[in-house]
């Protein structure tokens, strides 16, 4: 049995940025595509659009202190529920990581490493990968504060030095499609990040009095709502929205486009440096969360041999699929169909769990 | 945080080892500076030219290798499409060809006459080649531009093309890969790229009209021998979306340069006065325009306006008199006019014979009417384009006479 570990104000902030940070990377163009040059805001909205319901997770977890989301399922509707979330679960984070793992190997393949295998990047990202959730969410907390500062310290300014290419024609007007595109817009783009709340109902557990972290984890919301539409905004600026939406790494494009002087130009390496940090930190969370439901499933039997095994799916997965456009299909998917109707479902069986067993306690209690 | 920062460093070291597979020795690389595009013999092949500069010189494995060639190296292949030439390039070349140093590319006027979209295709596509290479079009052929040298000068025809976009010029302006393919991609505006013309020192013709001398020829691989030359930017290739439309002479593409706001400034040119002999010089030192579009009832006007600020550096003839307010004045009515006439003449060429928005006004009026635009202009616009009026304001400063008041 692994200690149990909690996690800082601090560093729910990290781990809230880098569980929204996901498919939202490389699957954004389909969004920017129909929502033209005012995207970057809608970036925001659907980022901040989750704040509520992350809020409501906490809540619940404030209502049985160091347990997860899942565990609480367990407790108030039962072990055939929980164990039918736990595993809908599990086969979302492995999805999830799949779709990760074939984008950035695909990222690298392309840019940088033209005749290196995907299936070594995926194995070392992986590897990697499991090494972070094996040593738990605190050392995650800490490794992610860490990471987000190298991370600020290269992504902006890899495309910030573009500042004199920057063209003002490209982002003004701002809003000039349709309100219903830009509400769905919205909404696809909460789809998106809602694999953050993924992670928020595991990481309730680690947090001592889940209550006190609301500004915590709203600001993790906001800190990422908000530097994706300024990214969003930067690319706009510098290629113009019919680029910038075809191309799925296109923050790639934007460094290599980018040139200060005659001397300095294509810092292409200033975005692959946070790409690979963001990669590394989402197979952790994926795997730390998919390992937590099946711990809960198997009753803690053997954890070790759990992550592993996990591992070795998503690994075996990945490669099997090995496909950047497959892995772009099933992430628009997943996230526009699937993930944010699981989730909400998820959170109405634990709170009905919730109220129900509130009620029937109220009701012994009256006895 | 040990474990954190042990992670961390591990990342760093675990990174660094995919790259095995992918290993090259610097020197093992031909570092592309350059690819021309021409047609091919045959009308389904396509022509690709790239001139590398050979990276190092030195020892390796005990030899000496050859020592840099200041000059280049040009190859050409010829393929059905420019992803197999590069392919068939590479057969041919034994270091690896290395595009992510591209920095300009040229297309002959005939493959963008007929293989512009798939130039395009390729040059959107192929991730080696990055957005700040300049493009340029050339009557002739683009290999024989880069097999083109000056015989009294160390450089590559393709550095030399690089140092010749950075000098300031008003005859032609830079393009580069990033804003064709925005452009391109954009309703309302149409590209104009810059053209480059390289004539041969032997008999003063354009190289493109004869084909340089090939050193080594393959069947579809060839290496081509370098010619004394000399390499110019002039004018600009006006495009309706990927069709090349036609030419913008010197005054045109200078009053493209006026209309589109591009830096003109450090030019001296000269106006001459109607019914007299004299010739008057101004030195730019920096305009500005804007473009405003009206939309009233249903008809389109388009108001440009131009400042443009200038010292005038010449002989006054009426030498009695102290360049005063009065003088001053003339001699901006005639730098006004002398602007006019570059603008006139791009409106001219544009509307009535290209007929081709290289204005980017249907952008314009996109941005500042774009409900409008959106309800049914953007289709008609190509054939709204031709009869809209451009009213041209020209405001200009002649802020100094030089070194003479008299």
């Amino acid at each position: 049995m692994q200690q149990k570990q909690y996690i800082s104000k601090v560093q729910a902030v990290f781990l809230v940025f880098f569980s929204l940070a996901g498919v939202s990377l490389y699957a954004f163009s389909i969004v920017y595509s129909a929502d033209g040059r005012g995207a970057w805001v809608t970036d925001i909205v659907g980022a901040l659009m989750l704040i509520p319901p992350a809020l409501w997770l906490l809540y619940l977890g404030g209502m049985y202190p160091g347990k997860t989301i899942l565990e609480i399922i367990e407790i108030t509707a039962g072990k055939i529920v929980s164990r039918i979330i736990n595993t809908v679960f599990i086969l979302v984070s492995i999805v999830l990581a799949v779709c990760m793992l074939n984008f950035f190997a695909s990222l690298i393949q392309i840019y940088f490493l033209i005749n290196t295998p995907t299936w070594v990047t995926m194995l070392v990202v992986t590897a990697l990968g499991t090494l972070m959730a094996r040593s738990g969410i605190e050392t995650m907390g800490r490794l992610f504060a860490i990471l987000v500062v190298l991370i600020i310290l290269l992504f902006f300014p890899g495309q910030g030095m573009g500042i004199g290419q920057f063209k003002m024609e490209n982002l003004i007007p701002v809003f000039f499609t349709a309100p219903f595109r830009l509400v769905a817009g919205t909404y696809e783009h909460a789809c998106q990040f809602s694999e953050a709340l993924l992670f928020i109902m595991v990481m309730t557990s680690a947090l001592p009095s889940p209550v006190k972290y609301f500004k915590a984890i709203s600001a993790g919301f906001i800190l990422l709502g908000f530097s994706y539409g300024l990214a969003g905004m930067i690319c706009i600026a510098l290629l113009g929205i019919e680029v910038f939406s075809s191309m799925p790494f296109s923050a790639i494009n934007v460094s290599q486009s980018v040139q200060v002087g005659g001397f300095i130009h294509g810092l292409e390496i200033f975005i692959l440096i946070p790409y690979t940090f963001i990669e590394y930190s989402k197979i952790a969370i994926y795997l730390y969360g998919s390992w937590t439901a099946a711990r809960q499933i198997c009753n803690d039997w053997k954890p070790q041999l759990h992550l592993w095994v996990l591992s070795a799916v998503t690994i075996g997965a990945a490669v099997w699929v090995n496909s950047y456009n497959t892995a772009y299909y099933l992430a628009v998917m997943i996230s526009r169909y699937f993930m944010l109707p699981f989730i909400l479902l998820v959170l109405s069986i634990a709170t009905i769990g919730c109220l129900v067993k509130k009620r029937r306690k109220g009701r012994l209690a009256a006895k | 945080m040990r474990r954190a920062a042990a992670i961390v460093a591990l990342i760093f070291m675990l990174a660094s080892l995919a790259g095995c597979w992918d290993y090259k020795e610097y020197e093992d690389m031909a570092l592309i500076f350059a690819i021309g595009v021409d047609t091919a013999p045959r009308q389904d092949d396509i022509s690709l030219t790239v001139e590398y500069l050979v990276s190092a010189g030195g020892e390796r494995g005990g030899q000496k290798r050859a020592a840099p060639g200041p000059q280049g190296v040009a190859y050409t292949a010829v393929s059905p499409t420019l992803e197999t030439a590069v392919d068939k390039m590479q057969e041919g070349v034994a270091r690896q060809l290395f595009f992510p140093y591209t920095r300009i590319i040229i297309i002959s006027e005939e493959a963008a006459k007929k293989k512009m979209g798939e130039i395009i295709k390729f040059l959107y596509h192929y991730p080696q080649i990055h957005d700040y290479a300049y493009v340029f079009v050339t009557p002739g052929k683009a290999g024989d531009v880069l097999s083109t040298r000056n015989q009294y000068d160390d450089k590559s025809a393709s550095q030399a093309i690089f140092d010749l976009t950075r000098e300031l010029t008003i005859n032609a302006f830079s393009v580069r890969l990033g804003t064709l393919k925005q452009t391109l991609l954009t309703g309302g505006r149409e590209a104009a790229l810059p053209g480059l013309i390289a004539t041969a020192v032997s008999n003063g013709a354009e190289a493109g009209k004869s084909s340089a001398p090939v050193r080594l020829d393959t069947g579809s691989i060839q290496m081509v021998a370098k010619t004394d030359g000399l390499i110019a930017m002039s004018g600009m290739a006006a495009f309706n979306r990927d069709k090349f439309a036609g030419w913008l002479n010197e005054a045109e593409s200078r009053g493209w340069g006026w209309i589109t706001n591009k830096r003109v400034k450090g030019y001296k040119f000269v106006f001459q006065v109607p019914g007299s002999d004299q010739k008057l010089t101004f030195h730019l030192l920096g305009s500005n325009s804007k473009v405003r579009t009206h939309l009233d009832g249903g008809r389109i006007t388009v108001d440009v306006n131009i400042n443009a600020k200038a010292a005038f550096e010449d002989y006054i003839p009426t030498s009695a008199e102290f360049a005063g307010p009065e003088t001053v004045a003339r001699l901006e009515k005639y730098m006004e006019e002398c602007i006019r006439g570059d603008v006139e003449a791009s409106i001219n060429k544009a509307q009535q014979e290209l007929k081709t928005d290289l204005f980017g006004i249907g952008f314009t009026f996109f941005r500042q009417h774009h409900r409008q635009w959106q309800g049914g202009i953007d289709k008609q616009w190509v054939r709204l384009f031709p009869d809209i009026p451009l009213k041209v304001t020209i405001k200009t400063k002649v802020i100094n006479t030089g070194i003479r008041i008299k």
